[in-house]
C-alpha cells in the first residue's frame, strides 16, 4: 500500500502539492488525471523518491521512500525515459535486469516480439510510440510491487492503447502488481483503473467533483 | 547478496558510461611511460628513478586535469531531467550512487596509473637507468602521493559541481576552489607589507601557503617543486603534506557524499544549489577583492595614509565589489544595486577584516623584548656577495654576546628615521624563547652603518652570511676560478683542495666591512660538485693575499686586472634614466667606440668587471655608463670582450 499523508512540495514560491492525502491501495490500478502543471509527475517523483517532499511522508508499505527496502519494489516510468544513443531494447532490458534481479528477460522478448519491436534495433530510430511500448514492456517484465507510470498513453495509437490496457490489467491481476498511472486521458483511465482520483491546483478532488468533470467533458 | 548483486549491476553501468574516459586515462598515462622510458637526455651519473618518483611533473599535471574532469563528470546525470528520472529512481539510496561513482572514478585512475608507473620502472630498471633498493620507496611513494593527490582534486572539481547549477558558475567555483585560497594568503602578505614597513615574512603564512592552497598542498607532497622532478623525495620530509593531503580527500569526500545526499533533485531558481554556496561565493569574492583593491591604493598612492586607504576601501569599494557580485550571483545587470543587508553585512565584515589586519599589523611590527629572544640572524641586503638573504636567515645563528650586540644594533636602527638619503635594507629574525620566530624589515640611513663592522666581524654572521666558511671540502670535486677575463679550473688533489679551502677560509674571516665598501673583487672562486649538489661560490677581494700567493704558485696569476690585458677597444655607453611608477626605464643615450692604446689604457685603470660589482650599494658603481672591453686572452689569440664599471665619482 502507498500511503501519501499531507504532502507539500515547493519549487521557490510556487506550491505545486499542497498537503495532498492519498492512499493507494494494493492490487489496484489507481488513475489520476489533472491538468498542466497540477503536480501529477512531481507526484509520482515523490513516490519514487526521485524529489523529495518539503512536508509530509509517504510510505510504501510502511517504508520511508528514500530507502532501497521501498524503492526495490517501485518501478518508476516517467514520461521521457531516458537510453543511451547507441541502446537497443535488449541492452534496455539486460540494464534493468542488473537492478531487478526478478526482471522477467524471455518475457520481455515474448513482449518485444509482441510489439513487432526489433530487439537489436537502436532505440533512437524508433518512433515515440514504439519506445513508449519497449519500456511498457520493461516496466511489467521488471515484476516489482508498485509500477508508476507518467502518461503512459500518450503517443500510442489506439490499437496499441487497447494492447496496452490489456497487459497493465493482466499485470495487475495475474501479477498482483499495483499501478498507479497518470494521464490527461481520462476515458482510457476509466476504462482500466479500478480507483480514480483528480489533482486540481495542488489537491486531490473527492469522487464527485471527479464525475461532474467527466460529464463535463462528455 | 542481493543488494550486492545490484551494486555491483551499477558499479558495471556506471564504468560503461564512463568508457570514454578509461580510455583517455590508458592511453595519456602509457603514452608518458613510453615516453620518459625511452627519454635519452639522462645527465651523466643522475639516477633515473627521479622520473619514476613522486614529482615527476608530467604525471603531476595530468592528475590534476584527470581529476577535474572526472570530478566535474562523475554525477553528470544531475544536468539532465530524464537522466535523474532513471537513476535517482533505480533501487539504491543516494549514498550508494555516490559510492559507485567514487568507486570507479579511484579505480578508473588508480589501475592505469600504478601499473603504468610499474611498467616504467621496470623498463627503467632493464635498461639501466634505476636502482630497485634506492627506487623502489619513491616509485610506491609517488602512486601514493599521486593517488590522494587525484582523489583531492577530483573532490574539489566535484563539489563545485554539485553546488553551482551552471556550466560557467561551476568553472568558476572550481577555479576560486584551487586558486583562491592561495590568492587569499597572497593578498594578505601583499596587505602586512604595505600596512606594516618592518613586516619581512611570517612563519605562519609561509606554513599556509604550504597547506592551504589546492595545488601547493599537492605540489609539496609529490615535491614537485624540489631539484629534478623531486629526486631527493623523502617520507619524513613530505608526511605532514601527504597526511594533509589524506585528511583533507577524506573530509572533501564526505562533504560531497553530503551534499549529494542533500542535493535537490528538481532545479533550483538561482545559480548555486544551495544558498550556502552563494554566501561562499559572495564573501570569498569580496575578501579577494576588496584586500586586492586596497593593496594596488597602497601600491599606486605610494604607501599613503592606510587609514584612509582603508575607508576609502571600505566605503568605495565595498559597495561598487558588491553591485559586481549581485550581477554575476544573480546574471542580472538590473541587480546592481539589490541586496541592502548584504551590502551592510559586508561593509561591516569588510571593516572588521581590515581594522584586524591593521591592529595584527601594528602587534606583529613590535620588536620582542630582549629577555624572550633565544636566537638572531641579521641580513645587509646590500651586502651581495654573501648568500641569498633567505639562506642567510636560515643559516646564521647569533646567540650570546653577539646576540646582544646585534639585538642592541637592531633596536637601534629600527628607531632610526630614514630620511630622503641613501637607505639601506636590514631583514632580521629572530628566535623566541616560546618556540615562535619572527621576521622584520628595516630601512635605515647610511651612517647607521658605522656601527655595522661589529657585528660583520662576529664568527656566527660571516658563517652564516658565506657558505663557503660552512662547508667541507669533501663533496667537492674541482676548484674552479675566473677574474671575469680568464677562467680556469684548478689541477688539484684532494689534499690541495682542502688546503686551498683553508685558505681562502682565513682570508675570508679576516675580510672587513670597511674593505667591502672600499673594494671591489678581483676574481671568484668557485667549488664545484659533480653530483649536483649545489656548487659553492666566493669572491675574491685584493687583500687576499695568501689565496693570491698560493694561485701564483700554480701559474696564475689572479692579481691580474683588465688594464694589464692587451686591450683593442672599448666601447662607452652612457644610459638615461626614467623612473617610473612601478618600474624604472633605462636607454641608451650615447655611445662612444675608442681605439686609442693611451686612453684605453687610462680608461681601463678604473674600470672593474660588472659580474663582480655586487655591493655597488655599498661601494658605489656608476649605473650611467657602461663599458665593453675588447681584449686579447693571455695566449694572445682571441679577441673576447667583457663588461664593467666605473666607480662612481
Amino acid at each position: 500500500m502507498i500511503e501519501i499523508c499531507n504532502i507539500t512540495k515547493r519549487f521557490g514560491n510556487f506550491t505545486c502539492l499542497d498537503h495532498v492525502n492519498l492512499t493507494i491501495p494494493d492490487v489496484s490500478i489507481y488513475g489520476l488525471v489533472g491538468e498542466n502543471g497540477a503536480g501529477k509527475s512531481t507526484l509520482l517523483r515523490l513516490i519514487s523518491g526521485v524529489y523529495r517532499p518539503d512536508e509530509g511522508e509517504i510510505k510504501i508499505d510502511g517504508k520511508e521512500t528514500s530507502r532501497v527496502a521501498a524503492k526495490k519494489e517501485v518501478f518508476y516510468m516517467p514520461d521521457r525515459q531516458h537510453y543511451e544513443r547507441n541502446d537497443t531494447p535488449l541492452s534496455i532490458g539486460r540494464f534493468y535486469r542488473n537492478f531487478y534481479p526478478e526482471f522477467a528477460m524471455e518475457e520481455y522478448r515474448y513482449l518485444l516480439e509482441n510489439f513487432s519491436l526489433d530487439e537489436n534495433a537502436l532505440v533512437d530510430s524508433f518512433s515515440k510510440g514504439m519506445k513508449k511500448q519497449m519500456f511498457i514492456a520493461a516496466a511489467i517484465c521488471a515484476n516489482t510491487k508498485y509500477l508508476l507510470c507518467d502518461e503512459v498513453f500518450d503517443g500510442l495509437d489506439p490499437q496499441i492503447r487497447k494492447t496496452v490496457n490489456k497487459l497493465l490489467k493482466s499485470a495487475a491481476n495475474g501479477r498482483k502488481m499495483t499501478i498507479l498511472i497518470v494521464s490527461h486521458y481520462m476515458e482510457e483511465l476509466d476504462k482500466i483503473c479500478t480507483e480514480k482520483g483528480f489533482l486540481h491546483r495542488g489537491r486531490i478532488l473527492a469522487q464527485e467533483e471527479w464525475n461532474r468533470l467527466l460529464v463535463e467533458e462528455a | 547478496m542481493e543488494g550486492w548483486k545490484r551494486f555491483s549491476g551499477l558499479l558495471k553501468e556506471d564504468l560503461k558510461s564512463k568508457l570514454g574516459m578509461i580510455v583517455a586515462v590508458w592511453y595519456v598515462l602509457g603514452m608518458f611511460c613510453l615516453l620518459f622510458s625511452m627519454k635519452m637526455t639522462v645527465p651523466t651519473g643522475e639516477m633515473r628513478s627521479l622520473y619514476v618518483g613522486a614529482g615527476n611533473t608530467s604525471f603531476f599535471a595530468a592528475t590534476i586535469i584527470i581529476g577535474v574532469i572526472m570530478g566535474a563528470g562523475t554525477f553528470r546525470f544531475l544536468y539532465s531531467e530524464s537522466k535523474i528520472d532513471l537513476y535517482f529512481g533505480l533501487p539504491f539510496t543516494r549514498k550508494q550512487l555516490f559510492a559507485a561513482g567514487l568507486i570507479n572514478n579511484f579505480l578508473i585512475f588508480t589501475v592505469p596509473m600504478v601499473l603504468c608507473r610499474l611498467l616504467f620502472f621496470s623498463i627503467s630498471l632493464s635498461m639501466g637507468y634505476s636502482e630497485y633498493e634506492s627506487s623502489a620507496v619513491s616509485v610506491w611513494a609517488g602512486c601514493v602521493v599521486l593517488v590522494l593527490g587525484f582523489l583531492f582534486v577530483m573532490n574539489l572539481s566535484m563539489l563545485a559541481f554539485l553546488l553551482a547549477q551552471n556550466t560557467g558558475y561551476r568553472i568558476g567555483l572550481l577555479v576560486l576552489f584551487l586558486f583562491g585560497p592561495g590568492t587569499g594568503i597572497m593578498l594578505w602578505e601583499k596587505m602586512l607589507k604595505a600596512l606594516v614597513p618592518s613586516f619581512y615574512r611570517s612563519e605562519l603564512l609561509e606554513m599556509l601557503k604550504g597547506y592551504l592552497s589546492p595545488l601547493a598542498l599537492f605540489g609539496n607532497a609529490a615535491g614537485i617543486h624540489e631539484y629534478a622532478d623531486g629526486a631527493y623525495w623523502t617520507m619524513e620530509s613530505h608526511l605532514p603534506y601527504l597526511l594533509y593531503l589524506a585528511v583533507a580527500a577524506v573530509i572533501l569526500s564526505l562533504i560531497n557524499l553530503g551534499v549529494f545526499a542533500i542535493r535537490p533533485a528538481e532545479r533550483r531558481s538561482g545559480m548555486f544549489t544551495f544558498r550556502f554556496a552563494e554566501y561562499l561565493v559572495r564573501y570569498s569574492c569580496m575578501a579577494l577583492a576588496i584586500l586586492w583593491f586596497v593593496s594596488g591604493l597602497q601600491v599606486f598612492s605610494s604607501g599613503g595614509n592606510s587609514a584612509v586607504i582603508m575607508a576609502i576601501g571600505v566605503l568605495i569599494g565595498v559597495p561598487a565589489v558588491h553591485g559586481l557580485l549581485n550581477m554575476i550571483i544573480a546574471f542580472d545587470a538590473r541587480k546592481f544595486l539589490t541586496g541592502r543587508w548584504h551590502l551592510l553585512a559586508e561593509l561591516l565584515v569588510m571593516a572588521v577584516l581590515l581594522g584586524g589586519f591593521s591592529l595584527w599589523g601594528k602587534r606583529g611590527g613590535e620588536i620582542p623584548p630582549k629577555e624572550n629572544v633565544k636566537s638572531a640572524a641579521v641580513v645587509l641586503t646590500a651586502l651581495r656577495s654573501g648568500d641569498d638573504s633567505d639562506q642567510i636567515l636560515r643559516n646564521m645563528q647569533l646567540t650570546g654576546e653577539e646576540l646582544f650586540d646585534a639585538y642592541d644594533w637592531l633596536w637601534t636602527v629600527s628607531g632610526e628615521k630614514a630620511g630622503r638619503e641613501t637607505t639601506y635594507e636590514v631583514l632580521a629574525k629572530y628566535e623566541l624563547q616560546n618556540g615562535k620566530t619572527k621576521y622584520f624589515k628595516y630601512q635605515i640611513p647610511w651612517y647607521a652603518l658605522d656601527e655595522f663592522e661589529k657585528i660583520y666581524n662576529q664568527k656566527s654572521f660571516k658563517e652564516g652570511t658565506y657558505e663557503a666558511l660552512r662547508m667541507d671540502s669533501l663533496k667537492y670535486a674541482e676548484v674552479q676560478w675566473t677574474n671575469g677575463l680568464e677562467s680556469y679550473t684548478l689541477d688539484l688533489d684532494e689534499e690541495e683542495r682542502q688546503k686551498f679551502l683553508e685558505i681562502y677560509q682565513q682570508d675570508l674571516e679576516k675580510l672587513t666591512f670597511e674593505k667591502i665598501c672600499q673594494q671591489t673583487p678581483i676574481g671568484k672562486i668557485t667549488f664545484a660538485s659533480t653530483k649536483n649538489q649545489g656548487d659553492v661560490s666566493g669572491y675574491i677581494y685584493p687583500g687576499f693575499h695568501k689565496v693570491l700567493t698560493y694561485m701564483s704558485q700554480l701559474g696564475i696569476d689572479a692579481d691580474k686586472k683588465v688594464s694589464d690585458y692587451e686591450l683593442t677597444k672599448i666601447v662607452v655607453d652612457n644610459y638615461m634614466f626614467t623612473d617610473g611608477l612601478l618600474y624604472d626605464v633605462r636607454y641608451l643615450e650615447s655611445e662612444k667606440i675608442i681605439t686609442d692604446p693611451g686612453n684605453m689604457t687610462d680608461m681601463s685603470q678604473t674600470l672593474f668587471v660588472e659580474d663582480f660589482c655586487v655591493d655597488s650599494l655599498l661601494h658605489a658603481m656608476n649605473p650611467d655608463t657602461e663599458f665593453t672591453v675588447y681584449y686579447r686572452d693571455s695566449a694572445g689569440r682571441t679577441v673576447n670582450s667583457v663588461k664593467c664599471l666605473a666607480p662612481a665619482k
